[in-house]
């Protein structure tokens, strides 16, 4: 069932057995699974089925530090969450995301892959996506591993309103935002909600999970402990720290042998990156790399450049070229960011959204490992170009700077919004258990890329989906 | 009969060496020295 709660206040269910808060990806995956056990579920979306300018008012907010585009841009509060308007693009994360990374001692997940595997054909089903082809080692003396990923056109609030709109389970309400917990010290005994309008109302349930975003859990789970005297979340744990994104650059331009593939919805491009080893032996953050194949006028103008300044290199490209062999290809970056205390969400001092509850204010800064994370796999991948004559790379000036990235448009950003609300086997480390459940409270669940302690190199919905999964078989056996 | 085996297995050695001549005068060589310019990384026998 759909209920707008502006339109019928009155129409809002007052217990459920679970209460999720949040329609993007990590809460409807997890209702729909709950359903799919015959559960009953209130699923509480703060904004309307579609965008409405009021709702995205209420995610301004601001950045300190590097660049990042208004925080109003980087998600959607509408039902369906920031799936209304994602790239799709969707692969597990490694192995090697999960594990402890020399040097990296706050990279560390309290689960392994293995805890996820069992959950990835219930995630894939929910994305409508099929498993891409296997990973190919394209060269094993430098460690290149070509990946492939799948494509999901599922937008949550498109795909599953029919069947929201006839569940005899879920109930929906949008317009319901959020803007109470009120706890015993052990449980969540009600959440309060309120409407545009100003109209409150209380809800109980046996369990509630927030599932509002890699920003909202944390702005909110602060705010309501503020409110709480502190009584919500335990003092040790770190909430609102360890924020991240997934920092992407295009860094130059390739002009490379390598067949960079067609793929469905999207430019042809060749996703690479390295084996653990690599990461090991370079000791640095997981990383990827994007060629995305440039027109064939572009490529020419690459090689008349190239010979130009390189003749003889130039000249070898340039006879590829004849025979169709050679692609001109943006070369885009993109690696996990270094996990850091510093790094975090905290209420704004001075503003307040039309609930009175303080604004965001993320704190984000990339570190110097980031940048060494950069400049090593540019450098490793330059030399696996250049020793098995694969080609040559043309990169921006500030790529080999000691700092300074660029700042306008996109750059840097993948709006991916990840921490804040991290795992952890103990409350010093972490928000969440390994079970997604706030340390030292019975009933209440975070879900969503929030609860990642590192990023890995892959985009998170699909590692999102399969964790609600988990989540729901948890819950189902609580 | 020997040295009609010793001229065929001679012509076999003298094409795969010419056939792998022929590939590396087309490729860059394989040199060390790695700069940068005008934004191009290169190496030495680019140039």
């Amino acid at each position: 069932m759909l209920i707008d709660f502006n339109a019928s206040p009155a129409s809002l269910p007052k217990n459920a057995e679970f209460c999720i808060v949040g329609s993007g990806p990590a809460g409807m995956s997890l209702a729909l699974e709950l359903e799919n056990h015959n559960r009953s579920v209130l699923l509480l979306e703060g904004g309307g089925l579609e965008w409405t300018p009021e709702s995205y008012e209420l995610y301004r907010g601001d950045v300190v530090g590097d660049y990042y585009v208004g925080l109003e841009y980087a998600r959607a509060r509408q039902f369906g969450g920031t799936s209304g308007h994602w790239g799709g693009w969707s692969y597990q994360l490694t192995e090697l995301a999960f594990k402890e990374k020399p040097g990296f001692s706050d990279a560390q997940w309290p689960i392994e892959k293995k805890d996820l595997d069992p959950f990835l054909e219930k995630a894939r089903a929910v994305l409508d996506i099929k498993a891409p082809p296997d990973d190919v080692v394209l060269d094993r003396e430098f460690g290149i591993k070509e990946f492939r990923i799948a494509y999901s056109r599922v937008k949550f609030g498109q795909r599953y309103r029919e069947r929201l709109t006839s569940s005899q389970h879920i109930t929906c309400v949008t317009g319901a935002m959020l803007t109470g917990l009120k706890t015993n010290g052990r449980d969540i005994v009600a959440a309060t909600v309120t409407n545009f309008s100003g109209k409150s109302a209380n809800v109980t349930a046996k369990y509630f999970i927030l599932a509002m975003g890699g920003i909202e859990n944390s702005r909110m789970l602060l705010w309501f402990n503020q409110q709480a005297n502190g009584q919500l979340v335990d003092s040790r744990a770190p909430l609102g720290r360890y924020w991240m994104e997934h920092p992407a650059y295009q860094v130059g331009y390739a002009l490379v042998d390598l067949k960079i593939p067609k793929t469905e919805y999207f430019r042809p491009h060749l996703l690479l990156t390295f084996t653990e080893d690599v990461f090991k032996k370079l000791g640095i953050l997981e990383c990827s790399f994007a060629l995305e194949g440039i027109s064939s006028t572009g490529t020419k103008g690459l090689l008349k450049d190239l010979v130009c300044v390189a003749p003889r290199v130039g000249e070898w490209a340039a006879s590829l070229a004849g025979k169709n062999i050679v692609c001109g290809a943006r070369f885009i970056v993109g690696w996990e960011q270094e996990p850091l205390w510093s790094n975090h969400v905290k209420l704004s001092e001075a503003k307040r959204d039309r609930f009175g509850i303080p604004t965001a204010e993320v704190h984000w800064k990339k570190s110097d490992r980031d940048r060494a994370t950069l400049q090593k796999a540019v450098t490793h991948f330059n030399e696996f170009l250049m020793a098995k004559n694969h080609g040559r790379l043309k990169l921006a000036d500030w790529v080999f700077a000691k700092d300074g990235y660029p700042s306008s448009g996109n750059d840097g950003v993948s709006y991916h919004h990840i921490g804040g609300t991290r795992m952890a086997h103990s409350v010093e480390k972490g928000v969440v258990d390994k079970n997604c459940r706030v340390f030292g409270k019975e009933n209440l669940y975070i879900a969503g890329s929030s609860v990642f302690p590192s990023g890995g190199e892959a985009n998170p919905t699909l590692s999102i989906v399969q964790l609600s999964m988990r989540l729901a078989d948890h819950l189902l056996k609580a | 009969m020997y040295s009609r085996r010793a001229f065929l297995i001679g012509l076999f050695l003298f094409s795969q060496l010419a056939l792998v001549s022929k590939t590396y005068a087309k490729a860059p060589a394989r040199k060390n020295r790695k700069f940068l310019k005008q934004g191009w990384l290169l190496q030495e026998g680019d140039v």
